[in-house]
Parts: C-alpha cells; structure tokens; sequence
C-alpha cells in the first residue's frame, strides 16, 4: 500500500506529496525517501521529524525538485496548489516555470545560515539578487526599500543592510535567512532545522518571530528537525519519519499524548522532562537500518520492544487509526486524523487492538517505562 | 571530598586593537568523587573556556586548581600526570578521533602512557575491557574499524573509553551529546552516569539543555559572560530559578507538555516584553555593573553596581541584586513565587 488515501485532497490542501520516492544511486542505490505521502494544509505548520539519516532533508528537496546526483527522484508527485486557484505538478514543469515557481511561491529556509549566506557579499547586494531575478521591474530604490522593510520585519536593524554576514550573530543570520525567504511573499515555507545551531534563548526568538509572520502574512510551513520536543511545540500536524518512510502522521497534541507507533513512542521517552519527576530514560536503542537494503518487514522491527510475528514479513503501510481511547467519542479526535504504520493497530493481527501504551488507554503513557534500563 | 577545586579561574584572550576579552572571570567550584556537576549556559558564555582552562587546553591568567588538594602541574611530567588524572570528553565525536586511525590505536595510546602497562595479549584484554565498559561489543571487531565505520553514538563511545584509559579521577564532558540525536542521546548520558559511579568519578558535565542537567547531575551552575550567576542544587535552580537569566533560560526550553493555550499566553508576554526593547538594544553590552543588565526585565539603579553572590536558599545563590538585603528585598520576594513553573 502506498498511503494515496489520505482522504481526497480537502480544499485547504496547498502542497500535496504523493508516495514519493528518491534513490541516491550507487552499486547498490540507498533508497533514502520510499514512498511518502504528505500534505500540507493552508496556513499551518506542518513537523517532519526523525533521526539523522531518515530521509528528512532528502524529502524538503524533493518537494522543490532540487535534487542533485546522484540523489535522483524514482516515483511519485508532488502537486502544488497555488492560492489562486488550479494545481501545478511540479514534477513535470519546465526548467523556466519551476525557476518562477521557487522563491516566489515556495521558499527555503537552510540548516546552517553560516554557510547559506555569501561571505564576501553584502545584504543589500544577496537581496538585490533575489528581486533582479524575480521582480526586475522593481527598480533600485524599491529593491532597496523592501530589503530594508523585510530586515525591519525579522527584528534586525535596517541599517545593518549594508554589513555582511559575518558581522552579524548566528540568530540574527538566520532571522536574515527567513526574511530573505519571505522576500517574495510566497505560500509555502520549508525550514530545515531552522534553529539546531542555535542556543535555546535565541531558538526561542527564532520561533517566536516565525509564529508571528506566520499569522501576519499567513504562508503554511514545513518545519524539519530532530527535535521532537520542539515539533510537538510549534507544529500543527507532524510526520514522524523512519527509514525513509512516514511511520506515524497525527495532529501534533495527539501524537505528545498519545503515541501510536513505537518508534514515537521512544522518541518521546529519549528527553527527561525539565520539570516533572525523574524518571529512568534510555532513548531508543539500537541504530536505524542501512537503506540500501531491502525490509520485507518493518523497518524498524530490530529495535521495537513490541515486535510480533508479522513484523518479520509483512511490510506496515501507513493506515488510519482508531481515535485515543481515551479521547474516543468525544467527537474531539475522528480516526481519519491519525495514521500509523504499525501492525499493533491492525485488527487482523492483533483483534484486541494495540497495548494500552499505544493505543490511547494508558493515563500517561511517556512516563509509564518500567523496562527503562541502560543497554 | 573535592577531586578537583577551582578557584578564582579567569581566562583571557587577546584581540587585535582592543583590550583583552575576559572569558572566564574569577570563577571557583569543586568536583566532587562520584558526583555530577552542571555547567549551563548559552554560546559564547564561556563554557567550553572553563574545561579548557581546567583540561589545561589553554592558559590561564590566574587562578588555582587543586588535585586532591594539591596544585595541578604545570609544566612537563606534572602536566602529563594532571592529565592522566583529568581528562576530556569533546562535543563532536566526528573531529575528535582520527579518521587514519583504528578504534584500537585511539585507545591503546593513552594505555601505553601509563608507567608498567601492560603487553602483547594483556594489552589487548585492556583494550577490549574498555571497549566493554562503553557497551562497544564485540570489542575484537569494534577495535579493528576505522572511525568512519561508526555511528556517532559509537564514536562518542570511543571517545569515553579513550578517556578512562589513563584511570582519571575527573571527567570533563564539553556538550557530549549536542552533536548526537536525540534517540541516542539517553544512552551516552546514562553510560557517563554509570561510569561515574562504577570508577566513582567526578563529573563535569557542560551543556545548554537544562533537562538533561537536571536530570544527570546533582548540582548545577549556571554561566552568563565568564561568570557563574546561578548555582545550587538541580532541583533548586531548574524548579525555582532565581537569577533572571536562568529564569529566560528555564522558559525558553522546549515543553512538549505544554498547552495550545499556555503556549500562546507566553509567546504574547515574550513578544511584549521583547517589543519594549529594540533590535540595537538586545545587542548592547552593558560597560561595569552586573552584565545581564540590558537584557535584564528587573533592571533597577543598583544593577549599575556588580552584584555578588546572594543566598536564595541553602547552597543556592545567585548573583543578583534582587537577593539583596535593602534595595530589591520587596521585589525578588513577589517575583520568586510568581516565577514558580
């Protein structure tokens, strides 16, 4: 199964991915994105999250076609669904109308700003190129004019505009980052761990500052990173990845409550909660797979603590759940919301549904570890 | 009783056409045997300067540090033998060990450091026994690969065990899992806190996450500009933070557990709070007086005066004039309860 049924693509849909796959070629070709399906909903931020390695990034890339080789996109779509109307596969347009869609209607926002800002080039010239490339009807003093208003917008002095990067902090690159993202208005901002080099104060700012152009100019976000503590935080929906695949796609409340998939699970339980109890903590043991192999099974089989009989052979599509049990028939949480990738939740092999951790019933289910010991 | 003491530790660097940066300003503490001490703080606090100068990676421009009482060597043989009893743990476990070289060589080399070590067959068994004591099995296949070959939370591993090879007494950990994921991180924690009561060592462990310093370490300090601003208990400083910048500290974390609607009610007092002070502002450095003052929400007239340390509570102080006896007394005791999580 191939995830394509995500509910029929809803009116708010503003970026649809469809069971894409991407392979970086080699004797044997590593297959780093297999077969994810996403969407983006108008306005809101949607998390991917997972460990180094799990396709994450590869996946941002895709979405924008701006893969490189060897890394070379194998199967699926990606459809974009401008404001105005229509739906444009971005897999199959033309060199010139792929270079008028990005900046303008879909941005990146880099891992390192260190390294994505030019050194020997001034703000107000790496601007100038933004609007010479993309709006070269502006004329000079216009150009100038937003480069200043976008530098005001993100909190850095426009003044600063004719300074270069390395006078500015590590956060405040990344805030010219964003604006520079923002130069051209456009729906759909990808940020890939927009703030990982960043110490928590300034990450907070970080946040903050994109939350608020969020409601000002009302583009939709997807938000890459490790950080699962942070996703749960700013993301509205959240994709959990592994092994190149999404293994669980939930509105973000219910995945912090309520993890479906094992793999989350442990994701959960691997960051000691700042103000709670102390509790024994042992992160998810283990290593991830080596993708340039084949997993008949679950991919994540070797490591889960739940492992059964058909995770050995039987490969886990990712499938609607069951609302919490917790939740259900409060009208709150519908099953169509929550996916998983797991056969636990899969009435043909386990008819009395997952174990209550998994599934809902379990009070506190992040705290509820009494196998937690050090491997 | 303190392996390790430090005392009035301050570290300069020279720059260019300016006076010298302090780093490190008159800083004291002391490790305790099997015993786990925090270092917080943001980048460019000088955290990593402290281990450095302790590690004696850099000189320092005055100051002691004691080794079990006595004054760390210096110079030749006395330095080498302070190292043997402190050594280090580094942030990125991708530069830290030699891509040239085998697991075995990066461990074997301190070994061979150590008067009367051992040979051929028994040097290998001490090899393959530290290789066992970081969880890296099987030791005999481990020992022969090369770093690339490794995961990080592997290499991270090696670096330990490269570490406990001269039998050291102190453990320096500079942000040992910052450069880790997160589902790996638990597991190089839990392995340096097992270490540390199996060898009963003393533990310095630097970072900027205050969950996992509360959660691996039974004090913690917290440093702002070369100086130790907060420090007491875990516990103390994490539940009940005191000086204002632990306390930008404390809320700027991640909380998963937190509300849509907690959420925002904060996010709108960090915006109100951040809109009263302007972009040029946040980027003052203030000259004299206690350094967090222009970022400082309670900044009075006596924040111009360098504060000193103020007991909050027992073995907790912080270095902040709302502790004080006369000016801010009415202040810090609205302020403290109201600042509880």
């Amino acid at each position: 199964m191939t995830g394509r049924d995500l509910g029929a693509a809803a009116d708010d849909v503003v970026l649809r991915a469809d069971d894409v796959c991407v392979e970086y070629a080699g004797r044997r070709p590593t297959r780093a994105v297999r077969g994810v399906t996403i969407e983006l909903r108008r306005g809101e931020v949607l998390g991917i999250a997972g460990e180094s390695g799990c396709g994450k990034t590869t996946l941002a890339y895709a979405l924008t076609r701006m893969l490189k080789p060897p890394a070379e996109l194998t199967g699926g779509s990606v459809t974009f669904f401008p404001r105005d109307g229509g739906g444009v596969d971005i897999m199959t347009l033309s060199a010139d109308d792929l270079r008028e869609l990005r900046w303008n209607k879909i941005a990146m926002v880099f891992q390192s700003a260190m390294n994505a800002l030019n050194p020997v080039s001034s703000l107000a010239r790496q601007f100038d190129d933004i609007f010479a490339a993309h709006r070269p009807e502006m004329s000079r003093a216009q150009r100038r004019d937003r480069s200043r208003d976008l530098l005001d917008m993100v909190g850095i002095d426009p003044g600063r505009i004719h300074g270069f990067a390395h006078e500015l902090s590590g956060g405040m690159r990344q805030r010219v980052m964003i604006a520079m993202a923002l130069a051209l208005e456009p729906e759909i901002v990808i940020m890939d761990e927009p703030t990982t080099a960043l110490d928590v104060v300034v990450q907070r700012e970080i946040l903050d500052e994109i939350e608020r152009l969020r409601a000002q100019l009302g583009f939709s976000v997807i938000f890459i990173t490790h950080d699962l503590s942070l996703l749960l935080e700013v993301s509205d929906r959240l994709a959990v990845m592994y092994a190149g695949e999404v293994v669980e796609y939930s509105p973000s409340e219910q995945i912090a409550v309520y993890p479906a998939h094992p793999y989350t699970l442990g994701l959960l339980r691997s960051f000691p909660d700042m103000r709670g109890a102390r509790r024994e903590l042992r992160g998810v043991p283990g290593v991830p797979p080596d993708l340039r192999n084949d997993f008949p099974g679950c991919p994540f089989q070797p490591r889960c603590d739940y492992g059964f009989g058909p995770c050995l052979d039987v490969h886990p599509g990712l499938s609607h759940i069951a609302a919490p049990v917790a939740a259900q028939g409060d009208g709150q949480v519908r099953d169509e919301d929550r996916y998983a990738a797991c056969h636990l939740h899969d009435p043909r092999y386990r008819p009395d549904g997952p174990p209550a951790e998994l599934s809902g019933a379990a009070a506190d289910p992040i705290a509820a570890d009494s196998a937690g010991s050090e491997r | 009783m303190s392996v390790l003491e430090v005392r009035n530790l301050t570290v300069e660097f020279g720059q260019r056409g300016a006076a010298k940066f302090r780093a490190v300003d008159t800083l004291s503490f002391a490790l305790n045997e099997g015993q786990t001490l925090a270092l917080v703080g943001e980048s460019g606090s000088g955290k990593s300067t402290v281990v450095r100068a302790v590690g004696q990676l850099v000189k320092r421009k005055s100051g002691e540090i004691l080794l079990n009482g006595e004054p760390a060597g210096r110079h030749g043989s006395a330095l080498r033998s302070y190292r043997h009893k402190v050594q280090m743990v580094f942030q990125d476990p991708f530069a830290s060990l030699n891509p040239m070289h085998t697991v075995r060589h990066h461990v074997v080399r301190p070994l061979l450091l150590r008067p009367g070590h051992p040979r051929g067959a028994a040097l290998d068994e001490a090899v393959h026994d530290l290789l066992r004591s970081v969880n890296l099995t099987p030791p005999e296949e481990i020992a022969a690969k090369h770093p690339h070959e490794l995961s990080g939370g592997q290499r991270q591993r090696v670096a330990i065990a490269r570490a406990l090879a001269t039998g050291p007494d102190v453990l320096l950990a500079d942000e040992p899992v910052s450069m880790l994921d997160v589902s790996i991180r638990l597991e190089i924690l839990n392995l340096l806190d097992r270490l540390k009561r199996d060898r009963n060592l003393a533990l310095l462990y630097v970072t900027h996450d205050l969950a996992t310093a509360r959660h691996f370490s039974s004090e913690i300090m917290v440093m702002y500009q070369g100086e130790i601003v907060e420090r007491g208990p875990s516990d103390q400083v994490i539940l009940n933070p005191s000086h204002p910048y632990t306390q930008i500290l404390a809320n700027a974390a991640p909380n998963p557990a937190a509300t849509r609607a907690s959420l925002e009610a904060a996010r709108a007092e960090r915006q109100s709070a951040r809109a009263a002070r302007t972009a040029e502002h946040r980027e003052t450095v203030s000259a004299g007086g206690c350094r967090f003052r222009s970022r400082c929400p309670f900044a009075m007239d006596i924040c111009a005066r360098h504060p000193s340390d103020l007991p909050v509570a027992d073995d907790h102080l912080a270095r902040c004039w709302l502790y004080g006896d006369s000016p801010g007394e009415g202040i810090a005791a609205g302020h403290a309860t109201g600042a509880g999580p």
